[in-house]
Formats: structure tokens, sequence, C-alpha cells
């Protein structure tokens, strides 16, 4: 399907235009220092080696930072990763697993920061895959088990935010 | 640490008329038309339609296609000897029956091709493998390293290379105690990934145990000079190591001498040369070979077996257990003959700059802050093989969609099994693993190569354009 209008908009304006031989979106760069978790999530093209990897710094109490890794082959899925990681950090572990990724209703945050007109769903399934990887972070620097990225809904051209849907 | 993507000035992404390096000077003439048509008759593959158009196959670095004659040397061995064979390096003139007779004649007739091909002094120091990563592990596993010992490679080797090194490291911390214990230590490259002999050599001490490098890389084909390859061995000779050569991006390419290079130990993959897929080859120097523990062991491989105890074979029976692919070393023999008698190395060769040549010159101009191509500026620098990079995975995945959907085209994408350097290398710029790799071989053509760049200039000049259907 086509890429969405505020994904391709997002894409080009806040990723593909600060990409460059010597430079990438700071979300997009290692860190310095060994992460205190990690997870992946296969969201981009469904499998194969197309997985999104998160790492997180914090501790029980604060995510002080976290990035995204992968050679990320879907506009889609670098727009959902930027945004996901821009709302995660400096939140709470607690805050950050009360998500349920199945709740379209709770991806709110995510959709308003695309383009509050229009909750496009090719996002929508990206946020959702973002939002596993990074709760799987999470519960990684927490000790805790990671849980299985569930099945997605396949993006459709439905509109989130209209409401006759 | 120097940054190894390539040379030149660069403008924005679908800038026409941003300054453009001068393209490299050119190439030597591809061969005639009609040879290289001739040539690709012998390949079923290239016969075949999808949509109507050919397969356009630049995926060469990985595994090649098969020619006719090695297609019916393998349907040989399943048709007129389907037998298990053995017997090898025991002196057995005369096996059990029919079949195994039969059979036993390509058998040795393969182990002297395979050897033949690399300047082994003795079919009995080839061990078939399935792959060079299997020989290259059947080394390390082999080798009666000691804590102290060191492991010298490139930054930029395979992990055919590069793994079952680190695995070593790992038993070798676990028996001295110490999980702190470096074994494996590394030297660089050139700003743009080229070997640098001076690095190489400094790296090696009196420690150094075993020194084992990738002869041409998979990733930009840059290939270390016969005489470096020389001045290295000599220089771990003296310290009383071992030199590894992984040829596994070499032997298909140029004519291989393991008395010239002086190496120890050698791997190569019938897979990337037209053989059989699945055939590999491991060559030692028989003292070494005699001296390496055996890593997979059970039927074949053992003299004689008691409750308690085993008599292994001498080499290079001890290494190759149960029954073997006796169908692969048949093809094997046949894919030999085919590239070093029917095509030629000197044809591999020119071809490869030819077509290399004319895929730099349409490519190289592209270059932007976008796109970008691996390795050395000059093509008769990287062999085969042309890699493209970028910050950009959606660019990237679009080219190889695009090409494959319209024109059946096949590269590569991704980190070619060379994560570690790529890592070291881009990680802190974020374009690790977007490269898009293609790889020529005799058989190609101008023409496939431009139907290539078409696509690539296409996505090039307008990335934006070409991100639906992801």
């Amino acid at each position: 399907m086509a890429v969405s209008n505020p994904v391709r908009r997002y894409y080009a304006e806040e990723i593909f235009a600060r990409m460059g031989r010597e430079t990438a979106p700071a979300n997009f760069l290692p860190f310095d220092e060994p992460p205190t978790g990690k997870a992946a999530v296969e969201g981009c093209l469904g499998g194969g080696k197309n997985i999104t990897e998160f790492t997180v710094l914090g501790d029980a109490t604060v995510l002080r930072d976290v990035r995204i890794s992968c050679g990320l082959c879907n506009p889609a899925m670098y727009v959902a990763a930027d945004i996901v990681v821009d709302w995660a950090r400096g939140r709470s572990p607690v805050e950050i697993l009360a998500v349920d990724p199945l709740d379209v209703a709770q991806l709110a945050p995510f959709f308003q920061a695309l383009d509050p007109r229009v909750w496009p769903d090719d996002a929508r399934e990206k946020f959702q895959y973002a939002l596993v990887g990074v709760q799987n972070a999470v519960r990684d620097q927490q000790g805790e088990p990671m849980i299985p990225s569930p099945e997605f809904d396949e993006p459709t051209a439905k509109d989130w935010a209209d409401p006759d849907r | 640490m120097a940054v190894g993507w390539l040379w030149g000035g660069w403008g924005d992404c679908g800038d026409l008329h941003a300054p453009a390096r001068a393209a490299v000077s050119l190439a030597p003439m591809t061969l005639a038309a009609r040879d290289i048509l001739e040539l690709r008759e012998a390949f079923p593959a290239l016969a075949r339609r999808r949509n109507g158009k050919p397969p356009i196959y630049l995926n060469n670095t990985c595994m090649t296609l098969r020619p006719r004659v090695v297609i019916d040397a393998l349907r040989r061995y399943y048709e007129e000897f389907p037998t298990c064979g053995g017997g090898r390096s025991e002196g057995a003139q005369k096996l059990d029956n029919w079949f195994q007779d039969e059979l036993r004649v390509y058998e040795v007739a393969a182990r002297e091709a395979a050897g033949r091909l690399i300047g082994a002094s003795s079919a009995d120091e080839v061990v078939w493998t399935r792959n060079s990563s299997e020989a290259l592990n059947i080394v390390a596993h082999g080798l009666r390293l000691e804590p102290g010992d060191e492991i010298l490679g490139s930054e930029r080797e395979h992990n055919s290379n590069l793994v079952p090194w680190l695995e070593a490291e790992r038993r070798l911390r676990e028996r001295s105690g110490d999980p702190e214990l470096v074994v494996r230590r590394f030297f660089e490259l050139d700003a743009d990934g080229d070997f640098d002999l001076e690095r190489a050599l400094a790296a090696i001490t009196p420690n150094t145990r075993v020194l084992a490098l990738g002869h041409a890389s998979n990733l930009d084909g840059t290939v270390i000079p016969a005489a470096a390859i020389r001045a290295l061995a000599d220089r771990v000779h003296a310290v009383g190591g071992v030199l590894v050569l992984d040829a596994a991006q070499s032997v298909p390419h140029r004519r291989v001498d393991v008395e010239e290079l002086g190496v120890d130990f050698l791997a190569y993959s019938l897979h990337k040369m037209c053989g059989p897929s699945g055939m590999g080859v491991l060559w030692g120097r028989y003292a070494l070979l005699e001296q390496l523990d055996p890593f997979i062991v059970g039927g074949d491989t053992i003299a004689d077996t008691w409750q308690d105890r085993v008599d292994y074979k001498r080499p290079p029976g001890r290494f190759e257990a149960g029954l073997q692919d006796y169908a692969g070393m048949v093809g094997a023999a046949a894919a030999i003959d085919y590239i070093t008698e029917t095509v030629g190395y000197d044809t591999i060769r020119a071809q490869e700059l030819a077509l290399n040549t004319h895929l730099t010159e349409r490519l190289a101009p592209l270059q932007c802050d976008h796109f970008w191509l691996l390795g050395p500026e000059d093509p008769a620098r990287r062999g085969g093989v042309l890699t493209m990079s970028s910050p950009s995975g959606a660019l990237i995945n679009a080219i190889e969609r695009i090409g494959d959907e319209e024109a059946n085209v096949m590269v590569r994408r991704g980190m070619f099994c060379v994560n570690a350097y790529l890592h070291r290398r881009f990680d802190r710029l974020g374009s690790s693993k977007n490269n898009l790799r293609a790889s020529v071989y005799f058989y190609n053509t101008l023409e496939e190569c431009d139907v290539f760049a078409d696509i690539v200039e296409r996505v090039v000049k307008s990335p934006l354009d070409h991100f639906d259907d992801e």
C-alpha cells in the first residue's frame, strides 16, 4: 500500500533530511555507553533480517534515553520508532509498560506527534511494533521476561482520526 | 579512527548538477559479445523468464550460477554410481563393488583437481568440507592453542573467519580461568578499506600463533596482494605461528597458489565458482594437518575403535566424518575444469574489470549525502564487487525491490557477514546496516549492468518518490 501522507512528510522532513554521510538523527545513533536494556522486534517488513532493535539507558525510576538500531527498510517504521522513543525518553518504566499496544486509543500520543489531523493506519501498525520493542527493552533492563510480539493487523487505508471510521 | 567511505565530494541526492568527481579511466574492453553469449548458453538458469524478462543475477559473491556441465556431473553420480565412497588415503585401489570402483575414479580425480587448483603438493592435503566456514572451523577447533597465544586478523574478517576464532578465544578463557583474557586481536585497514601491509606486519607479536586473513573481501572486493601475504607468512612463521587464508572470494576469481603465498591453511568454496552448493575445501600442509585435532568425528574418520579408545585415520580422512557428498565431489571436479579450462581466469578477470568499471562509471557520479560507494575508487582494486551504502535503509530497499519487481535483478542487501567491521566503522554514523552489493561474474553483461544502474539512478535522483509498497 502507499505510504500515507503524514508518514511521508514526517519521514522526509524529520528523518531523511537529517541523514547524511556524517550524521543521522540522534535517535538512530548508538549510545556511547553500554545500554541497560535492549530488545528487538520484527515489524518493518515482517520477519527475516528486518529487525528493529531498541536500546535503553535508565534505571527502575526513569528511562534516561532510548535509541533505535536497524537497517530500516520501511519509512513508517522509521517514523514510528522515532516518535515512540521520543515519547519514552524521560518516562518511568511503569508508565511505559502501562500502555497496551493492542488498544489503538492508547496510541493517541504517537498519532498526535505525527499529525493531529490524520491518524494513518500504516503508522498505527508500526507504532504497535515500536512500542512492544521499547517495552521489551525496559523489561530486559528490569530483568523481567520479554513478551512475544503480538501479530498486529496489517495496515489499511483507515484514518483513526476520522470519527466516521 | 579513519572512516571508510569512498572518495570525492558529494551533493544532495536528486541534484543532477551537483559536482561529481570524474569517473575512473575507461576499462579494458569487455569480451566479445558473442563469446559471452556462448558462455551464457551453458547456464540453464539464465534461460528462465519471469514476466517475459530474463534474470539479471548480480549476487555472485554469495553464490554463482551453475553451467550445464556441472549439473550433468551431479546427475551422473545419481544415475550411474549412486553409492557410498570412502577408502580415501588408505591405499586401497580396489573397493568392494562395481559402483564403488567407478565412484572412486571420480573421487580421486576430484580431490586431485581441488588440490591442483591451488597448487597443493598432494591430494592428501585436501579435505572436503561443506563450505569455507566449515573448513575454518576445523582449523580453529583443531589447533592446540594455549592461554597466552594470540590470534590475529584484520578488522574486516567475514564471520566465517571471525566467529570460529572468537569461540577459540572463549575456550581459552575458560581453560585459563581468566574471563578477561584477550586472545584475538585485529589490525586496522586503510581509510578506504584497502589492506595495509605495514599495519598487519606491525601487529604480529612473538605470541601470534594464528594469523587468519580473508584473501579477498566480500564487502568491497579488495584483495591482499600475493607479495603481502608472502611477507606476512614469513613473519608469522618466524614467531612460530601459522597463516590461515580464507580464500572463498579469491579462488573463484584469480589463480591462487599456496606455495607462492606461503600459507599454511586455505579454505575455499566451490559454490562460488560454478560448483555444487555446499561443497568446500580445506587445504593444509600435510604435517600441520597431522597435528590438527579432528573436529567432527565418527564414521569414516577412524582407523579403528575399541570400547575405550579410537585410532583416527591420517589426513584427510580423519576430518571427513560420515558419508560424504559424493555427487558434490563429481560436480566440483567438473566446476574446476570448467573454470580453469573452458572459461579461464584471464577471461574472468577481464570481464569482471570491464563490468565493474562500467558500473562504477555509472554509479560513482550519483554519490551524494544519501548514497555512496564503499571501498577504493579504482574498480581494478575491487574485483567484481560494487557495494552501495546509505543512511536510509528505505532507499537501499527501494533499489532492491524495484530491481527485483521490474527487471528480475538479484543483488544482496545487508551486512554481508562483516557485521563487526561495519559496526566498528559506521555505527556512529547510523549507516552500518544499509548496504547493497552488486557482484558480477564472467557471464554478466554490460547491458545487465546498465539495467541495474538505471534503477539505482532513478531511485537516488528522487528517493522520496520510491518508498511506496514497502
